[in-house]
């Protein structure tokens, strides 16, 4: 070691200490950030859409795709749009009870009716390019979910039968958190706060 | 490798032997050595590499056990782990083991960044993925400014680039939050005046300087030297010289202060051949602009080892025989074939390694005949 600020043997406890507390809490504050998400925010059940299998399951997680996660682009747009701006969506419940995008854009909308529900989240890579069929993809984060080793290829399946879905709790500025996951109607994965 | 120890013993010997150094002299010299501490020792080392180990034993253990346990558990785990690196720190510095105790510290960063992984993955948090690297890098450097150990130094300009490199990787762009982490890293490597640190922090700002070639935008086409390629590579090597002619026009500053001069006009030159290499080799060229770069990449290269052989940097002089061989070689690559033929390629190579190594008798046969100090390529004539 070199020249430390504490050089007393007394105070270089205190520096270990000091940096054992500020890492704790880091972390801890970490966790709180999120266990007040998962408590506090609006609950929302959205639909889990088939992807490509060999994109869904990586060992240990799977990816979730929706369908406010693709959007389409114009065929016309000659310049790549920048990867990481912002993109929002505004969610409403329809009658059947499903949650689908009744706004999305890429500045932050007005005052939201009772009933609506912000999801803020960025735009990243864009597909087809070349084939003219232009789409691009939105994360809201919310699209991985960590799960028991061996367990990845049932929800695979159950996503390409359609039916899982994901409870997603939402706070005001329209961050999201996995609260579980909804196979053929019945809750399946439940993630206890603590 | 003989250490430096060895070496100074056989010099010593050899010294005391033509009358240079009297008995005394090489007592004394030895005995300065001893009480210097003699560079690193191994345990230390050991236990560093050690920790590294542990702390991946742990990380697997946990992925291999981990749905077994409950979720306040497995943060009882983490907490207790961190701590416990950090208490094994605390109770090694009171028992004087200060090498050791680097070690944990080492180990308790690790744990640090093991535990943000594994909590973001317990609570599925997806967010930004490199802002997750980057409370890692703040949390070692914050290790490295009140406990001045090198291992977290280390660790924080390591984590440093990988954070940089993760916002590219996601963004595609250039990632200016970049220089003011470097500049906090470099600022407390300098305080503590840690100077192989100052190493890391020059690789880790050549590195982002290499990168600006491919991730500056394009203002017109016609904007770049280097007409048909689109990257900015242009501005690599710019920036490069700049800071070879900044750290020469200041070298006696460098030299008093950090001991730096010849690193730092070494790291600039490096950046400018770099990018060279980069204009020439990652992009599309034309055949007549690859001519013009290649021509410049050996006037650097050639230029660097005069550079070095006139003022005794041997450093300089062996990193610029290896960038005459890779550019050579990259040349070959690149053109066999197509452009001038095989054969005509080693006619060309040959007659310029020969042109080179005429040029390096001369240098020395021009020192021999100046002042009777002979900087030959490749010998330590001026350290200091």
């Amino acid at each position: 070691m070199i020249t430390p600020i504490f050089t007393t043997s007394r105070g270089r406890l205190l520096a270990i200490g000091i940096v054992a507390l500020t890492q704790t809490a880091a972390l801890a504050w970490m966790i709180g950030d999120r266990v007040r998400l998962l408590k506090t925010g609006r609950e929302i059940v959205l639909p889990v859409l088939p992807v490509d299998p060999r994109d869904l399951f990586r060992g240990d997680y799977v990816t979730l795709s929706y369908d406010i996660s693709r959007i389409q682009l114009a065929a016309d747009l000659d310049t790549k749009p920048i990867r990481e701006t912002p993109y929002f969506v505004v969610l409403e419940k329809s009658p059947d009870g499903a949650w689908t995008a009744a706004r999305t854009g890429e500045f932050e909308p007005g005052p939201l009716a009772p009933g609506e529900v912000l999801l803020k989240g960025t735009l990243d890579r864009t597909f087809g390019w070349a084939s003219g069929r232009r789409w691009r993809v939105a994360h809201f984060g919310i699209e991985k979910y960590f799960v028991p080793e061996g367990t990845g290829r049932q929800l695979e399946q159950a996503a390409r039968d359609k039916k899982l879905a994901a409870v997603i709790a939402v706070d005001a500025s329209g961050r999201a958190a996995i609260k579980g996951l909804v196979v053929d109607g019945k809750v399946r994965y439940e993630e206890p706060l603590f | 490798m003989i250490s430096y120890r060895g070496r100074l013993e056989l010099d010593l010997a050899r010294w005391q032997a033509a009358g240079h150094v009297s008995e005394a002299g090489a007592r004394a010299i030895r005995s300065d050595l001893d009480s210097r501490g003699g560079g690193v020792s191994l345990a230390p080392v050991l236990a560093l590499l050690g920790a590294v180990l542990l702390g991946f034993a742990a990380m697997s253990f946990i992925a291999a056990n981990w749905q077994a346990m409950s979720k306040l558990a497995r943060l009882g785990l983490l907490f207790g782990t961190l701590w416990g690196c950090y208490g094994a720190a605390a109770l090694l510095h009171r028992k004087g083991l200060t090498g050791f105790a680097e070690a944990a510290v080492l180990g308790g960063i690790g744990m640090f960044g093991a535990s943000i992984m594994l909590i973001a993955q317990m609570y599925h948090i997806e967010g930004h993925p490199p802002d997750a690297v980057l409370m890692w890098g703040a949390g070692a450097l914050l290790a490295g400014v009140l406990l001045g150990a090198r291992a977290a130094l280390g660790a924080s300009a390591v984590l440093l680039v990988v954070w940089s490199g993760y916002e590219m990787a996601v963004t595609d762009r250039v990632h200016w939050g970049f220089l003011a982490g470097w500049l906090a890293v470099t600022a407390v490597i300098l305080w503590h005046g840690w100077r192989p640190g100052l190493h890391l922090s020059a690789l880790a700002l050549a590195w982002w300087i290499a990168s600006l070639g491919y991730l500056l935008p394009l203002q017109t086409p016609a904007a770049s030297w280097f007409a048909g390629s689109p990257g900015r590579h242009d501005v690599v090597v710019a920036l490069g010289l700049l800071i070879a002619a900044a750290a020469w026009s200041v070298r006696s500053l460098l030299d008093r202060q950090f001991r730096f001069a010849w690193p730092a006009v070494a790291y600039g030159l490096a950046i400018a051949y770099s990018g060279l290499i980069a204009a020439q080799f990652a992009d599309r060229v034309y055949a007549g602009t690859l001519a013009l770069l290649a021509l410049a990449t050996l006037a650097l290269v050639i230029g660097a080892i005069w550079l070095g052989a006139r003022r005794g940097a041997p450093g300089l002089v062996w990193l610029g025989y290896g960038g005459f061989s890779a550019e050579i070689l990259a040349l070959y690559a690149k053109t066999v074939g197509t452009l001038m033929g095989t054969s005509l390629f080693f006619f060309t190579a040959g007659l310029l390694v020969i042109a080179l190594s005429w040029f390096a008798w001369w240098l020395h046969k021009r020192g021999q005949a100046g002042a009777g100090s002979a900087p030959l390529p490749g010998t330590a004539e001026a350290r200091a």
